[in-house]
């Protein structure tokens, strides 16, 4: 019995590692063709984004199969209640590389040299997002610690480009709505970044049980 | 076991309880038989003298034991009998006994009830008056005897087979015992029974067997993770559901990882999307090969498939550095652009402006114009092709004329040659260093310095400064050429040498040169038994060092 429900939690890890696989992937292509201006690389994201939402579904269904059938406590629990949450992360890193992704596409992949600040700020994103996955694979808690603080730096990054907006539409207020879309691209860029976060402090609570 | 030997022990007891009971009973029969016959054949005798010398009177004093008296007449009418009476009795002169008696004088016959559970013996004796006596005993036979001696029998069988069940069980135990107490790790020592010693022996001749064998196998084991853990290519063996069975160092290099990850996912070792799709493809398709940069290495990824004879596929994943190669590969490339492109573009302009003078498109006035484009760019290629013959020239030949040379002389002939150009782009010339005499090739030294003075004049400022130093140090000779030029990036350092290559992409016309130049004073050095040694600063100028 014991064996079986060994076998379903490393099917699990390595299935919620896959998705994180995935994520890193969306947000580095994302952060490529934006840095690049690649419109063809994004388009790549959405088939990605697909499978990131069929292995939530797949990994949800294993978790509460899990759930019911061994009936798991204590340590086992916890994990299995952390990557119920984390898919949700994953998932949601996934669906706004898909959005950031149509928006480069909508703006043809144009990025001025004053806004370029957008750039470092998807290249922090990114790290931030493969930290959180590499925290989760070696069950490190304190590179997750040093994960969560990394957040206040793509937050800096965001209040920047936000400035550097401002700056463009006050200078030329017909690139009002190329403005606006970046801005959005930042904003999602920001979420990833508190999703990022999440997923690090699901796996503190997964390895010590605080929160 | 102790089945066995419980069957054996019964088998035998119930053996013997029946033999023996079978012989006793016969042989006890028979007498107690023979006995009583004796008996009755002398109580007979006794009772004739008696009857006839007191009549049938006496048979009526009998006092009647056992034995039945009858007193049959001559005609077979019973007279007497001792038990029954005489009137139910029928005629007796039938049977055998009353026959034989009057016969012979004696009689006797033996007859079974109808059960045949009882016996009964006749003894008959005829009298004087010629009428018979008979005594008769009635006798139990073997029948009943055995079915009266069942239970004891039956008693002393259940007593048989509960000691057999106790001795086997004791008898097994103590049989095991000593075999379970073998020390099979050292067989010849022990000393329990002595059928058993081939046994041992057997065993101790499979256990060397064995030993050498597992030393064998041990041997080749380690020698094959030797080979595999020190191969400079990664190599990684993935079962069916994509988790590590074995990876060596370069591997474990390749992935980035310390400890071992024997068992685990290969998620885990690389998250990389590609590398994971290429695994997924070959478990697919069979085998596959990809290039992955990592860490500003290429290395090239090769997979195969590997069947297990049950249709799940397990996955052989061989990494090879080929950064070498790659580079080695994209140099090739470009060493071939570049010479199609020195050889091609002077062809290519000459062919224009012929076409153009045959096609009559150029008026006179223009001609000498063409003619002149023409003769620079035939007496390019002259360049070129006797820059490739000379190049190849040293490249065949190990022989070059010897002799002593003064060099700072020499140093002096070199810079003359050059002086229109120096002068034409405002070089400024140096010579120092003292007088050194020196036995080498001259026309390899002139190759040699002809080019570096030359390069230094042409990819100098304007105007600039060319500092030529003779000195000698540790019995060598060195002379430094050194610009005030343009410099030399590092990326392009290492590939100067190289035959054709030109840090100018833009292969400007105006400087003329080959792009073979330092290629030939290279090959030239070695031949001289010498090195070139080159170090730039970009943006202040370049030195060469001709060691000699």
């Amino acid at each position: 019995m014991r064996s079986r429900f060994d076998e379903q939690l490393i099917t699990l890890n390595s299935e919620l590692t896959r998705m994180g696989a995935m994520c890193e992937s969306v947000i580095s292509i994302a952060a490529k063709s934006l840095v690049t201006g690649d419109v063809e690389l994004a388009k790549k994201i959405i088939p990605i984004d697909n499978e990131i939402d069929q292995k939530e579904r797949d990994i949800e269904s294993l978790g509460l199969k899990i759930l019911l059938q061994q009936q798991p406590v204590a340590r086992d629990l916890r994990q299995i209640s952390a990557a119920l949450k984390m898919i949700t992360d994953m998932e949601r890193i996934g669906d706004q590389a898909a959005d950031i992704s149509e928006i480069i596409q909508f703006i043809n992949g144009r990025v001025d040299k004053d806004c370029e600040v957008i750039n470092l700020m998807a290249e922090a994103t990114m790290k931030m997002v493969t930290e959180s996955v590499e925290a989760f694979v070696k069950r490190d808690v304190e590179l997750a610690r040093l994960n969560i603080k990394h957040d206040d730096i793509v937050d800096n990054y965001f209040k920047k480009v936000k400035e550097s907006l401002i700056k463009v539409i006050a200078e030329n207020p017909n690139d009002g709505e190329y403005a606006l879309d970046l801005l959005m691209i930042a904003k999602y860029f920001e979420r990833i970044g508190d999703h990022a976060t999440n997923i690090a402090e699901w796996v503190v609570f997964s390895v010590t049980g605080t929160h | 076991m102790t089945k066995r030997i419980f069957r054996a022990i019964i088998s035998v007891a119930i053996l013997i309880l029946i033999s023996s009971f079978i012989l006793i009973m016969g042989v006890m029969f028979g007498y107690f038989g023979s006995l009583q016959e004796n008996q009755l054949k002398t109580e007979l005798q006794l009772a004739t003298h008696s009857v006839e010398r007191e009549g049938t009177g006496y048979l009526k004093k009998i006092k009647s034991g056992n034995e039945r008296f009858t007193y049959i007449s001559s005609n077979g009418k019973v007279l007497y009998d001792s038990v029954a009476s005489t009137d139910r009795m029928g005629n007796h002169s039938n049977r055998e006994e009353f026959k034989n008696a009057l016969k012979n004088g004696m009689g006797k016959s033996t007859r079974y009830s109808e059960t045949m559970t009882e016996k009964t013996i006749y003894y008959a004796a005829r009298l004087s008056n010629g009428d018979v006596l008979r005594v008769s005993v009635s006798r139990v036979t073997a029948i009943p005897l055995i079915l009266g001696m069942m239970q004891p029998i039956l008693l002393v069988l259940l007593i048989a087979f509960l000691l057999s069940l106790f001795i086997a069980r004791r008898m097994a135990d103590k049989i095991i015992r000593p075999l379970n107490e073998i020390d099979l790790d050292c067989p010849l020592e022990n000393d329990i029974y002595e059928e058993l010693s081939p046994l041992l022996l057997h065993i101790e001749s499979q256990k060397a067997k064995l030993k050498s064998q597992e030393k064998m196998l041990i041997e080749k084991k380690s020698e094959f993770s030797h080979v595999i853990e020190n191969m400079e290519e990664g190599l990684v063996l993935l079962d069916k559901d994509d988790n590590v069975i074995s990876m060596n160092r370069a591997a474990n290099t390749f992935f980035d990882i310390e400890n071992n990850c024997k068992g685990k996912n290969f998620i885990y070792l690389e998250r990389n999307m590609e590398i994971n799709k290429f695994i997924d493809d070959v478990r697919c398709r069979g085998k596959g090969e990809m290039q992955k940069v990592k860490c500003g290495s290429v290395y090239q990824l090769n997979a195969g498939r590997i069947s297990d004879g049950t249709g799940k596929f397990g996955i052989v994943l061989l990494i090879v550095d080929i950064t070498e190669k790659y580079f080695a590969e994209r140099n090739r490339r470009e060493f071939t652009a570049n010479v199609s492109h020195e050889l091609k573009t002077p062809i290519h302009s000459i062919m224009g402006s012929a076409e153009l003078i045959e096609a009559g498109l150029i008026k006179g006035e223009e001609l000498p114009e063409f003619a002149k484009r023409i003769l620079e760019d035939a007496s390019r290629l002259n360049f070129i092709v006797e820059d490739i013959m000379e190049l190849s020239k040293l490249e065949e030949s190990n022989y070059f004329e010897e002799e002593e040379i003064d060099i700072i002389e020499f140093l002096r002939e070199e810079v003359k040659l050059l002086e229109g150009v120096s002068k034409m782009r405002d070089v400024d010339v140096l010579i120092s260093g003292k007088s050194i005499r020196y036995r080498t090739s001259r026309k390899l030294l002139h190759q040699c310095m002809y080019n570096l003075i030359e390069n230094g004049i042409k990819y100098n400022s304007s105007p600039g400064k060319l500092h030529i130093n003779l000195l000698e140090d540790n019995g060598k000779v060195l002379i430094e050429v050194e610009d005030t030029g343009i410099g030399i990036e590092k990326e392009h350092l290492s590939r100067i040498f190289e035959r054709f290559y030109r840090v100018d992409k833009g292969r400007t016309k105006e400087l003329g040169g080959t792009g073979l130049g330092l290629s030939i004073v290279k090959h030239s050095a070695e031949k001289l038994g010498g090195k070139i040694l080159v170090e730039s600063k970009f943006g202040f100028g370049t030195k060469f060092t001709l060691v000699l």
